[in-house]
């Protein structure tokens, strides 16, 4: 399809576009700089609308802990502001470039309508719990907001909530303002080696359950961190897992120390300082062990209560062929399915994921595979039918990413 | 708010009160059906008391198939319901309608499972807020968010409400806690949203639902995470020589990198009804006081302290305390949890404002506030949940007063419109209910509100449940609907193509 492609300056002028949009019934494919094009089924739209040029922060105010910037800003650009305020993003988006093989730089747009959140998920939360408040144009060609521009709010839905995650199938974004906050001054991790998944499980639900407030808790077995091909830290050949501790020096040194007491005994564990340790949590955020297309063509990212985490691995070690690591303090499990051919065993790992109660997304998938499957494990009809009310009540004509979602 | 004037029920109950009562009874328990006009009226008002109204019928089901078979029959027979908790809402969300029902989630008081392995409680939606603390206390957790409510205020209605606390700055709203909920929606159709997982597949239902005033679905269950509590918390008691310099203390600590547990801020007014009332050891000499939780490991909340001191006194901190023991802490926070019951002791009446400012404005609008004050002739104290923002003005007045009642009115109306006039918003933490659905659109234009009312009619497009809450104006579903297209041509030859 030869696509026009329209990339606004202004929040006018993607007004004017979509109202046309609505007028012809142009259906639309919203991009930022595309680097996430390879979530969701494939979109076919008359025209595409990329938002990178829509780009700039507009306030900041660290001691307020707020942040208003325009949906094409590069997320380097907002990274790089808030470093100079010792802040950050605390929901440690993930850069998916890799998984989805794009060379290109992530927009805040990208990361907050894919709810993307990294490995402090279980303490910090996700994009979702940073939102404040929103400007957007639905699919009727109105513009229209909600929150504000403070971190307390209530007054009327909470609909930034509903956009956040909704990879471009409700509203064009045009303005974003999302909590920002201090970035912990000390960084560091606990590697111990070659612990049995049965131990390593232990060991994260220990320390989880402790008052230590660990930011990261990961268990990558000895194939996935084999997986990793960039490794530059001197990696043993053995599973892996991490425990991060983030705060004051002290504070960080007092909690590292108590860690040890939950060891298991003659464990083999060295100490990450903050390079190391921000290197290792980049493959866990990134989902390095499974950047690899042709070795893992499809991935399931598995959001499931923790203590169901040890059945599914061991449903997903007989089925075989798959690569698989746990983060977020047990409660996401990745998985690689290492063939092309490897519906069957998707199917099946749903049928489980269903079962523990938990629910699961399609990352990557050959496209017969997204279409039978689904992007999105729901846990019941109605709920998936309650999502299909409200994609049309912001877009009653199918305009914005139409089919992304699987969504009728 | 003109018409607060009580209606009888035999001029108001619509007609088909006799055929709702009659099929009521048949679907519930005699005691769960309240229909006598003696026992109506303990649900005629919430916590905000200048309004009253008489329900229809009180329900007060005991499973969620019965909820369900009643919003059922409630649908069929187009009789509006309004949902309650506790009925401790600050701004309305559960006055009756008198041609509606109340659905009390009074019967649904059961914690349901403590899962420590997951990390979360899953009770009914009337469990207290208090209770699921108490319920994990044991081991050493606690569920964070903590209105000053607790021991009464219900999980389901700070679900709907999106409550908040003095944790809130560091641990989160109920939004940030809530992992899942069952509900029940107009139709009689029970949804189970989220579950002991971190992420729902799809768009984010529970963060929707939460916040929404009871307008979208009838919540019977919840699933909240807990966590475990600090090592150990210490708070510290901070005065001023004014609200100016408070406030760039707060500022500079959260600059500094430090986000307390929490951080809150009392003027001089609240200051000294505070310490009458609760002796909580607050200097009365300070015309403006913080009062400070720093709480995590030992070695680090020592740390934070001394920070905290350093920075305070580099904004000219007259008195510097800091807990010595628990029971000290304890106190302290007992001192600012009494700041509105002291003011009930004070005067007849107060009322309880409730928006949220840029904190950088803090000193201007407390200023404003002591014109508006003078202005208005009713005194009023501030305490002020300081790391976020959010205002808590309290004005003083006698509800038997008519005119004062309608001066504390105005007066309050005037406080939020300055909150948005600076940045801020309408409600940072007790909704708007039916207290200021009037002042929506000093936030929101029509397209906003609009886009917000055709969530209401995906849930509830018959707009039974809680109507008259929230918007100003409500439209109807079919009208919401329509697609207006205005023909373009295409207007954008500036329009950068790639
Ligand atoms: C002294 C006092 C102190 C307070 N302090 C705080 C505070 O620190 N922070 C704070 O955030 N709030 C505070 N509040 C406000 C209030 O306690 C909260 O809003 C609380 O969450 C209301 O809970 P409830 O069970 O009393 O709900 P109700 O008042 O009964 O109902 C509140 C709203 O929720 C709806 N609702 C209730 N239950 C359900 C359900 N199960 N399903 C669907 N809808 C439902 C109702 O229709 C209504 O719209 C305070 C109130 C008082 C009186």
């Amino acid at each position: 399809m030869n696509n026009e492609h329209f990339s606004p300056e202004l929040e006018q002028q993607a007004l004017e576009l979509v109202q046309w949009s609505v007028a012809e019934g142009k259906t639309l494919a919203i991009r930022g700089t595309n680097t996430k094009q390879g979530f969701g089924l494939p979109i076919k739209a008359d025209c595409v609308l990329t938002m990178w040029r829509l780009a700039g922060i507009c306030e900041y105010h660290p001691e307020e802990l707020v942040m208003v910037a325009l949906p094409g800003t590069p997320l380097a650009e907002i990274r790089q502001e808030l470093t100079r305020h010792n802040q950050h993003l605390a929901f440690e988006p993930p850069s998916l470039n890799r998984l989805y093989r794009s060379d290109e730089e992530g927009t805040l747009g990208g990361v907050f309508m894919g709810n993307l959140a990294g490995p402090r998920r279980f303490k910090a939360g996700s994009a979702r719990d940073h939102i404040l408040g929103v400007r957007a144009i639905n699919g009727r060609g109105e513009l229209w907001k909600s929150g504000g521009k403070v971190i307390k709010n209530v007054s009327g839905y909470d609909m930034s909530k509903l956009l956040t995650g909704s990879w471009g199938t409700l509203s064009v974004v045009t303005e974003l303002s999302f909590k920002v906050l201090p970035a912990p001054p000390v960084s560091r991790s606990l590697a111990v080696w070659g612990l049995s998944p049965r131990l390593g499980l232990a060991l994260l639900a220990q320390v989880a359950s402790t008052p230590c407030e660990a930011s990261g808790l990961a268990y990558l077995p000895a194939a996935a961190l084999a997986a990793i091909a960039q490794n530059d830290m001197s990696l043993k050949d053995e599973a892996l897992t991490l425990i991060r501790m983030e705060g004051t020096e002290v504070s960080v040194a007092e909690r590292v120390q108590a860690i040890h007491q939950w060891l298991p005994p003659a464990c083999q564990h060295n100490l990450l300082e903050q390079a190391e340790s921000a290197l290792a949590w980049s493959w866990v955020c990134d989902a390095a062990p499974l950047f690899d297309e042709q070795r893992t063509p499809i991935i399931l990212k598995i959001s499931m209560p923790p203590a169901d985490a040890w059945n599914l691995i061991r449903f997903i070690d007989e089925l075989r062929g798959c690569l698989w690591y746990l983060d977020a303090a047990g409660g996401w499990l990745w998985v690689g399915i290492c063939q092309v051919s490897g519906a069957d065993k998707l199917h099946a790992l749903i049928r489980e994921v269903r079962a523990a109660a938990g629910s699961a997304t399609l990352y990557r998938a050959p496209l017969p595979v997204k279409q039978s499957a689904g992007i999105y494990c729901f846990a019941d009809e109605s709920v998936k039918r309650l999502n299909e009310k409200i994609k049309h009540s912001f877009d009653p004509s199918n305009l914005f990413n139409p089919g992304r979602l699987g969504l009728n | 708010m003109n018409d607060k004037t009580l209606f009888g029920l035999k001029e108001m109950g619509p007609a088909c009160r006799p055929a709702l009562l009659r099929q009521l009874r048949e679907m519930l328990p005699d005691e769960c059906v309240i229909a006598d006009e003696a026992a109506l009226r303990a649900y005629e008002t919430d916590a905000l008391t200048a309004y009253r109204q008489p329900p229809m019928l009180a329900v007060l089901p005991e499973t969620t198939a019965q909820v369900a078979a009643v919003l059922k029959l409630c649908r069929e027979l187009d009789v509006k319901v309004v949902p309650r908790g506790a009925g401790t809402s600050l701004s309305g969300g559960a006055l009756p309608l008198a041609d509606g029902i109340v659905l009390g989630l009074g019967k649904f008081n059961k914690i349901l499972e403590v899962d420590f392995d997951n990390r979360c409680v899953v009770a009914q939606s009337g469990v207290t807020n208090l209770a699921l603390t108490e319920a994990v206390q044991p081991r050493g957790y606690y569920y964070a968010p903590d209105p000053s409510s607790q021991i009464v205020c219900t999980i389901g209605g700070n679900v709907s409400e999106n409550s908040g606390g003095v944790h809130c700055l560091k641990y989160g709203l109920t939004t940030n806690n809530l992992l899942g909920l069952e509900m029940v929606t107009m139709d009689g159709e029970i949804l189970r949203l989220g579950g002991k997982y971190l992420d729902p597949a799809g768009y984010d239902l529970l963060g929707i639902v939460t916040g929404s005033e009871g307008l979208l679905g009838v919540i019977t269950e919840v699933t909240v995470r807990i966590i475990r509590a600090p090592q150990t918390a210490k708070a510290m008691l901070l005065g001023f020589p004014d609200n100016e310099r408070a406030g760039q203390c707060v500022a500079n600590i959260i600059s500094a990198g430090i986000i307390p547990a929490g951080i809150e801020m009392m003027d001089e007014f609240a200051i000294k009804a505070a310490e009458d009332f609760a002796h909580a050891g607050y200097p009365t000499d300070c015309p403006a006081l913080v009062l400070t939780e720093l709480d995590g490991p030992e070695g680090e909340v020592s740390e934070l302290i001394e920070q905290v001191r350093t920075i305070a006194a580099g904004c000219q901190a007259s008195f510097i305390k800091v807990s010595a023991s628990e029971q000290e802490r304890e106190r302290i926070w007992a001192g600012r949890k009494a700041a509105f019951p002291a003011l009930g002791d004070i005067s007849p009446d107060y009322y309880c404002m409730d928006g949220t400012i840029p904190r950088r404005e803090l000193a201007h609008v407390l200023t404003r506030i002591r014109e508006l004050s003078n202005h208005y002739g009713l005194r009023v104290a501030n305490v002020f949940h300081a790391g976020d923002g959010n205002l808590h003005p309290l004005i003083l007045f006698d509800a038997n007063d008519k005119e004062q009642l309608e001066k504390a009115e105005e007066f309050g109306a005037d406080i939020l419109r300055l909150c948005v006039a600076v940045g801020g918003v309408l409600s940072g933490e007790h909704g708007i209910g039916i207290e200021k659905k009037d002042l929506m659109p000093v936030m929101f234009n029509e397209a906003d509100l609009q886009q917000q009312q055709r969530i209401k009619c995906v849930f509830d497009p018959a707009g039974l449940l809680n109507p008259g809450k929230v918007f100003p104006v409500l439209h109807r579903c079919a009208e919401l609907g329509k697609l207006h297209v205005h023909k373009g041509n295409i207007p954008f030859p500036e329009i950068p193509r790639f």
